[in-house]
């Protein structure tokens, strides 16, 4: 699939911005603080429903106004499609696909499929084990959209449970009964939903192992084995390694992994009781990412860090890809990632994505992007959007 | 003013710009209609009370549809809120009689069984009259928790416990469902398996 038109209304630095599209490479160029990555943002958060900057959307919204609008023209084969999401920080999101409301705005997720590398992916390598769960479930998201109520659905279960966990403790310490009188049902809540959200974990992570590892490879020109390995709270006997025997790697069912949540609560009762929070469950797991079997995070050095963070994007990629159809080829998006890197990952990464049926690329001078993506150019400076190429 | 202003912005769905707009169309208003609002609060407060068997809202100690005789006392129907009530009632679905939660179990608000009316609830059910609870809470997270809740409280006492069908909006609340989806959802309700 393509973006063949973007449109922008009140998002970041823009009053309003048209950019038409084609198929193949486009470099977005300007100085720095100019508003490309605003746009390439804009294409991620169709796509994503979440920034790849930010966590929240306030900043989303053009300082002194209330709503951002971003429309996205998709070519999906010979079939068209326009998708519009008007962003509400502080309230719901809304939705038009082909100008027609949706009930739900994540009811337009899927419409487009995008893979952003930006300077930010460093920190899923380095950084804590909140960055790669969210690369996991942003993949899940990607891949399998009704994930986006799974993850939602478990995050408002936790919140409560929490909740409940937290005021028991503080009556307990106080001297009085704690009411654990519906910690059962929110056990039950949270079990159901985590298990899900951690089948979808353990399935995406046995397909994307041996994708990494190739893509290591590639990046690196072999140098060291790239293996992901998922550490479930739940006990070391799930999600185990998977790279050795990829397609004999069994992924529990639902059913299974929901005993075993609500099995791992009740040994973690007065734990959580102490601690007033929960500690099992798909938000304490960890996605290991390991080099020649050491851990990436602590051991691999800053150019290892990258090849791994690439590797991660790119094999995002091609596991996209290989859903269905060639239209579910997912756009491409590199900002500001060149860069970032010496110059044998830049020709590496360059050839790597050359094919791809489209590519965004943002750099600040011309000469950042490598020649192998020599392609239609846009300048970008002070919000104001011109196609030079 | 000011007082006017605050006060009515306490009320739901109110903001301080509404509250402000409102006042001043009051200051505006021919003084009789405004004396009519008054009136029509005060007798609210005067004459509306609780009914003391459902806890719907009511004009007497024993709300209407409690008091009918030709209402079906062997199903219950649980809602949070009175304005569900209301909501069941315009379907013409429902025959049976009704007990009014006063909300949902939600930890985050500090809301636990013992703020709604769920002993009254229990209570109610020691005559052995009632033989089917159809369990309406919202079809939100903490509708579906309290559903849950008291599906496990009242298996034990040998009732039939049912859940509205989905088909209802997901998240939603029971009073913005329309209807028709409102009666679809009565006719097909399921035995809740806990
Ligand atoms: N919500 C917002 N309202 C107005 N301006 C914003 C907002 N968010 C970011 N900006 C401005 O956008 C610019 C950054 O744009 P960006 O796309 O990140 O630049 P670059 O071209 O370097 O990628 C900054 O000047 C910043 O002040
Ligand atoms: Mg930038
Ligand atoms: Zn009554």
């Amino acid at each position: 699939m393509h973006v063949t038109h973007v449109s922008l209304a009140d998002f970041r630095s823009y009053e309003s911005a048209e950019l038409p599209l084609e198929p193949g490479v486009t470099a977005l160029v300007g100085p720095n603080g100019q508003g490309k990555t605003n746009l390439v943002e804009a294409i991620g958060y169709v796509a994503s429903h979440s920034s790849h900057r930010v966590s929240s959307d306030a900043p989303l919204v053009r300082a002194g106004t209330q709503r951002a609008v971003v429309r996205v023209a998709i070519q999906r084969d010979e079939r068209k499609a326009m998708v519009e999401l008007e962003i509400v920080p502080g309230g719901s999101n809304r939705a038009r696909i082909n100008r027609s409301p949706v009930t739900r705005a994540r009811d337009a997720l899927g419409m487009l499929r995008t893979v952003l590398f930006a300077p930010e992916d460093l920190a899923i390598v380095k950084g804590d084990p909140d960055g790669r769960r969210r690369f996991m479930d942003d993949l899940l998201v990607l891949r399998a959209p009704r994930f986006a109520g799974t993850r939602s659905d478990y995050e408002k279960v936790l919140r409560q449970r929490n909740a409940l966990l937290k005021a028991a403790g503080k009556a307990r310490r106080a001297g009085r009964k704690p009411d654990l009188s519906t910690l059962d049902v929110w056990n039950t809540h949270l079990s159901t939903v985590g298990a899900d959200l951690l089948f979808g974990r353990l399935y995406l992570v046995r397909a994307l192992t041996p994708l990494v590892a190739a893509a290591y490879e590639q990046v690196s020109l072999g140098q060291g084995t790239a293996t992901l390995t998922y550490r479930s709270t739940l006990g070391e006997d799930i999600g185990g390694p998977v790279a050795d025997v990829p397609t004999q790697y069994d992924v529990p069912n639902r059913e299974i992994l929901r005993e075993r949540m609500l099995k791992a609560m009740e040994e973690q009762r007065t734990a959580e009781l102490d601690r007033g929070t929960s500690l099992v469950g798909p938000h304490r797991d960890e996605l290991l990412l390991t080099l020649g079997g050491l851990p990436a995070k602590g051991y691999a050095s800053h150019g290892e860090s990258w090849s791994f963070a690439l590797a991660l994007r790119l094999s995002s990629y091609e596991l996209l890809r290989g859903d269905g159809d060639e239209s579910a080829e997912p756009v491409l998006i590199l900002d500001d990632v060149f860069a970032e890197l010496d110059a044998s990952r830049r020709e590496r990464l360059a050839e790597l994505v050359s094919g791809a049926e489209q590519v965004l690329v943002t750099a600040a001078v011309a000469e950042d992007v490598p020649k192998a993506l020599t392609g239609g150019r846009v300048d970008v400076t002070k919000g104001s959007v011109t196609r030079v190429r | 003013m000011q007082d006017l202003i605050d006060e009515l912005g306490h009320l739901p769905g109110v903001g301080p710009k509404s509250a402000q707009r409102i006042a001043f169309h009051i200051l505006q208003s021919d003084p009789v209609d405004v004396r009519r609002l008054v009136a029509a609060l005060t007798e609210v407060i005067d004459k509306v009370r609780f009914c003391v068997s459902c806890g719907n809202v009511s004009a007497e100690e024993l709300c209407r549809i409690c008091s009918d005789a030709r209402r079906d006392g062997t199903v219950l129907c649980v809602v949070e809120e009175s304005k569900d009530v209301v909501a069941i009632e315009k379907t013409r679905e429902f025959r049976g009689r009704y007990h009014v939660l006063g909300g949902a179990i939600s930890p985050i608000e500090g809301v636990g069984p013992d703020d709604l009316r769920v002993k009254e609830l229990v209570t109610r059910l020691a005559s052995g009259e009632v033989t089917e609870i159809i369990l309406a809470t919202d079809p939100n997270l903490e509708g579906e928790a309290t559903a849950t809740y008291l599906a496990r409280l009242l298996k034990p006492m040998g009732l039939r416990v049912t859940r509205l069908a989905s088909g209802l909006p997901v998240g939603g609340d029971l009073e913005y469902a329309d209807e028709l989806t409102l009666g679809r959802a009565f006719e097909g309700r399921r035995l809740l398996d806990v």
